[in-house]
């Protein structure tokens, strides 16, 4: 880890002309948060704000807001985004007084949970009414956190543009492919957490510190007032005799950058450089050069250089950059679909995240609709209706933040989220023969729409792949930490949904068995259905999508094994309850299971290459 | 009458401790005089994490030596080893004093003052410094310049070091017993001493170690070392990945590794079951071979290549016509020398210690070559030490004549 020096003279009075605080928002801005204390920012910067009372005493910050006293008791959130929204609400005069006669404001949270999605716009929000710069650093959960997360950290998304300034987002999954290829779970979190606590350190130190060549606060807001409020951040340090090249590439190889390739659409970019005393103009020279190669004759390129004794013999290289609209669509698109390589049908139907009305123009998704198709038509009508409905409110979530699309949802929307988390537990079972879940529940609609045989080789080579592929020595790629995901994932769940699945019994499976048919159903006459109701059935698909399981057939068929589960939760709960409900039954944390080293839990850890190699390299292989 | 001398080598190793009574006889042969071992306990990684446990398992060891042995023991040499201990090569030079003359003793103690005046990290401890060879003026090396005339004298030293505390916990720990610790060895070191001979060392060999908590390794080169080090992966951890991957107890794990473990899985073993009988706290059950294979593959494999890429950018591997020397209880592992040779592309060779003499059949196990080479590299210290501190002597005299 980098250490962060701060030079105590000129910090202190550059810390009053320009006050900054950073404001953690749940469990992960906890995180981050005590990370960025731990490297020696003054405790009274950092603002803690967290629905969950234990984490709140547990953080280093040097202020620390309770959110939602009345109304969670102290507890967390339960995953309920409403619930944070509503406690943030109740906080707001705290907030207002925290943040009040600060200029910028740094919000970190992971999105996805209750508190981070739910109660970060709101003190975004805020924190722009009082007049503050509001910059935040959020993470997008990992895949295998499950659909809803990932659903209700969009939505948040979405919102916090509207509130912020400049708005970093970090994709956990990325964080995983880049930097830590085959490292644990927990690395890749950290891993996060790292980078974005780099991201908040760079920018106040831009900000801060004098520089021989000075970026000022006015370079910065320039360069992060793209017109898209999503930024692109790299970091690198370095030493040694190639310390310029070699902090150049690590920056570029932060995962936000996608080796500097994003940087090509960027309208404008700000190059810090800063390092000991030792820093040459041909070192500078050589990073300038190297980066205005990969740069637009038309990007606006604001450089500073500043030198500290702190860095000593280190060369630190900051790229922040603002994006198109059009690159952030594809990077999110991208992110995903990576996830999702290996199983060629299913990833056009990941489009469905972006804009509804660029899916609608995507050629490839009425590729995905044609295999889709025959199963779809025979479904029987009357059925249809029902789950085609249930389906409906999974885009919710996601406008849902904002107000709820009545018309879209007649059925009630939280209550169908709240169950997917449960479907990393469908992943980990590619095995499971794919006819047997359809015709236990409904033998007459498998008969009726009999599954294409074609797609269905894909998946045997496929499997037979991975064996191979994890005797070969090189990097793993996505599908390991999705692998990794499943395995953990699976062991927090179960106690929780087979309680939920039990009460109903199986009757309700008869319906949802053809709603995923009738999803697809839904996209042939898509005329007749409100757009976004595209959406989320194809989105359906792509979740479920084991990267084991290649094509749309099993991908189609593996989410009727999840489509059961909700049923029950549905039933259960009506829409007053769902809140309670959600606090009564937090959202299980993903398990990073310390078993994984055995015996040698407590032993020092043989880290070479970034792997923990007392982890069994069966499991860390194992794609 | 001649005399015999006695030495006592000691390994703390992370799956037993074993104490080695031998005896060197005048004509240079070993005689192993007695054998202590127990099972190790409060030792991770080839270093000891519990004193007060290693501290009774090394009890154990000693006095099952001294029984069988009839030997008073009171002082022994000591192998260490743990991830923390690396190497580096150095060059010393020094000026030969009053221009071109012939090189003297006092010349080589003065450049390998200057060759160990290198930066190790400050919480580190020389272990070793070994020479390589001497360069007179720059020409070709030799192995022994005294008396050689020249202007410039420089050595090739081969240092070996490690964490200073970590190594005092272990000579403590045998200090407590109490034990003088007459040196301490890098472990690979002194299993070369019993599984390589000088031949394999001149023509250029590696010498892999795959202990219990620990793999170590030393590169020769035209006799002397080249590189060597230690990673801190062994047969603890196919045990510990054995009884992950399988959700088996670790006592059982062991079994099936020692037993029924291989290295090899291909369709031939597709589908074999290993039956694995009722146990106490365990109701018995069935073993896929292949995947119990899997498992062990997946680890030495990659273990082997640990030390592959640490040797590679040597570029001392292409220069061992001897090929490789497995020792250590892993060694016993099927197929892990044709594993080896897929990895390293080059022959390789299941070692063991059968080179002294005494307690011969019970000894030959690899998993002994540590300790006994202890004895053997005793031996070799002493008769050094002997033979410089003749010369010296010599030397004083004419140094008075003169």
């Amino acid at each position: 880890m980098i250490e962060f020096h701060r030079d105590k003279n000129t910090d202190s009075t550059a810390g009053q002309n320009f006050p900054i605080k950073v404001l953690g928002i749940g469990g992960a801005g906890s995180n981050i948060l005590d990370r960025i204390a731990s490297e020696g920012v003054e405790n009274e910067r950092l603002v803690i704000l967290n629905t969950d009372v234990r984490a709140l005493n547990g953080s280093k910050a040097g202020a620390k807001i309770q959110l939602g006293k009345n109304l969670t008791h102290g507890l967390g959130c339960g995953g309920d985004p409403d619930m944070g929204r509503d406690a943030a609400l109740e906080a707001e005069a705290e907030i207002r007084a925290a943040v009040k006669g600060t200029r910028m404001i740094f919000l970190c949270a992971g999105l996805g949970g209750g508190t981070g999605s739910g109660a970060t716009p709101v003190i975004a929000r805020i924190a722009k009414e009082e007049g503050a710069f509001v910059v935040a650093s959020v993470t997008i959960p990992f895949h295998f956190e499950g659909r809803r997360r990932l659903q209700q950290a969009q939505a948040a998304l979405e919102e916090l543009k509207t509130y912020t300034g400049a708005l970093l987002t970090f994709e956990n999954d990325r964080m995983g492919d880049l930097i830590v290829p085959t490292d644990g779970v927990d690395k890749a979190f950290s891993a996060s957490d790292k980078t974005i606590c780099q991201s908040i350190r760079a920018i106040t130190s831009l900000v801060e510190k004098p520089g021989i060549i000075r970026v000022g606060m006015a370079d910065v807001l320039a360069v992060l007032n793209g017109r898209d409020a999503r930024v692109l951040f790299g970091f690198g340090r370095a030493e040694g005799s190639d310390r310029a090249n070699a902090a150049l590439q690590e920056a570029l190889a932060n995962p936000l950058l996608e080796r500097g390739e994003l940087l090509a659409n960027a309208s404008s970019v700000l190059v810090q450089i800063s390092g000991g005393e030792s820093v040459t103009l041909s070192e500078v020279e050589t990073v300038m050069k190297q980066i205005n190669e990969q740069l637009d004759d038309q990007t606006k390129l604001l450089f500073g250089v500043s030198t500290s004794q702190d860095l000593g013999n280190d060369l630190c290289v900051s790229i922040i950059s603002s994006v198109e609209r059009e690159d952030k669509s594809a990077s999110t698109e991208e992110a995903l679909a990576t996830a999702n390589q290996n199983a060629p049908v299913v990833s056009p139907q990941i489009r469905p995240l972006d804009p509804p009305s660029r899916l609608l123009t995507q050629p490839d998704t009425a590729a995905v609709q044609a295999p889709l198709q025959p199963k779809i038509e025979p479904a029987p009508a009357p059925q249809i209706q029902k789950p085609a409905a249930q389906i409906q409110p999974i885009p919710a979530p996601k406008v849902g933040l904002q107000s709820a699309p009545p018309q879209v949802a007649p059925r009630k929307v939280p209550k169908f989220t709240k169950v997917h988390p449960i479907s990393p537990k469908v992943q980990t079972q590619p095995t499971l023969p794919v006819q047997t879940p359809a015709e236990a529940k409904t033998g007459s609609i498998v008969e009726k729409a009999p599954v294409p045989p074609a797609p269905a080789p894909p998946a045997e080579p496929a499997r037979q792949l991975i064996n191979p592929a994890y005797l070969q020595d090189d990097a793993d790629s996505i599908p390991a930490i999705q692998r990794q995901g499943g395995e953990f994932a699976p062991a927090a769940i179960p106690p929780k949904a087979p309680a939920a699945i039990n009460p109903p019994a199986a009757a309700p499976a008869g319906k949802k068995t053809p709603s995923i048919f009738k999803i697809a159903e839904n996209q042939g006459i898509e005329s007749a259905i409100p757009q976004q109701a595209a959406k989320p059935k194809v989105r359906i698909d792509f979740n479920e999508g084991d990267p084991e399981v290649g094509d749309g057939r099993s991908a189609a068929a593996t989410p009727t094994i999840t489509l059961e589960q909700p049923a029950p939760s549905i039933a259960g709960r009506s829409s007053s309850e769902t809140a309670p409900a959600a606090a009564r039954n937090p959202q299980t944390p993903v398990n990073l299971d310390p078993r994984v080293r055995g015996r040698f839990v407590k032993a020092q850890p043989t880290i070479v290459n970034g792997q923990d190699l007392d982890i069994p390299t069966f499991l860390r292989k194992r794609a | 009458m001649a005399r015999t001398k006695i030495y006592v080598g000691l390994e703390i190793g992370t799956s037993k401790i074993c104490v080695v009574v031998g005896e060197v006889r005048p004509d240079g042969g070993i005689k192993i005089l007695g054998v202590g071992q127990a099972p190790s306990r409060g030792v991770r990684k080839g270093e000891i994490v519990d004193m007060e446990s290693a501290s009774a398992s090394l009890h154990e060891a000693l006095v099952k030596a001294e029984e069988r042995s009839d030997v008073d023991i009171k002082s022994v040499y000591l192998a260490v080893t743990g991830a923390h201990v690396a190497c580096m090569n150095n060059r010393g030079r020094t000026e030969i004093p009053g221009g071109p003359a012939a090189v003297t003793e006092e010349d080589l103690d003065e450049v390998k003052q200057t060759a160990r005046e290198i930066e190790i990290p400050q919480t580190n401890a020389l272990i070793h410094s070994i020479v390589r060879h001497y360069y007179v003026d720059g020409k070709e090396p030799v192995l022994n310049p005294i008396g050689m005339q020249g202007q410039v004298l420089e050595a090739d030293y081969h240092i070996i070091h490690g964490i200073r505390n970590r190594i005092q916990n272990t000579i403590r720990c045998v200090r407590e017993v109490p034990l003088e610790v007459e040196e301490i060895v890098f472990s690979p070191l002194a299993s070369a001493q019993v599984v390589v001979s000088r031949a394999h060392k001149d023509q250029g060999t590696l010498l892999i170690d795959i202990g219990g908590g620990t793999t170590d390794y030393v590169l020769y080169q035209d006799g002397s070392v080249a590189a060597s080090g230690c990673i801190g992966l062994g047969g603890d951890h196919v045990t510990n990945d054995i009884s992950l991957v399988l959700e088996l107890p670790l006592q059982i794990s062991e079994r099936l590794k020692t037993k029924h473990g291989s290295v090899y899985f291909d369709s031939k073993t597709q589908g074999e079951m290993i039956t694995i009988e009722p146990d106490r706290g365990y109701p018995g059950g069935q073993v896929d071979q292949n995947t119990l294979n899997h498992v062990i593959h997946a680890r030495m494999k990659e273990t082997l290549q640990l030390v592959y890429r640490q040797l590679e950018p040597t570029g001392f591997l292409g220069r061992i016509s001897s090929g490789i020397f497995l020792t250590g209880g892993c060694s016993l592992l099927d197929g892990i020398a044709d594993l080896a040779q897929n990895v390293f592309q080059m022959p390789v060779h299941q070692a063991d210690s059968n080179s002294p003499s005494g307690m011969r059949t019970a000894f030959e196990n690899p998993q002994y070559a540590t300790p006994i080479g202890l004895i053997r590299y005793a031996q070799l210290l002493d008769q050094q030490t002997q033979s410089q501190a003749q010369p010296a002597k010599a030397g004083g005299l004419f140094g008075g004549s003169r």
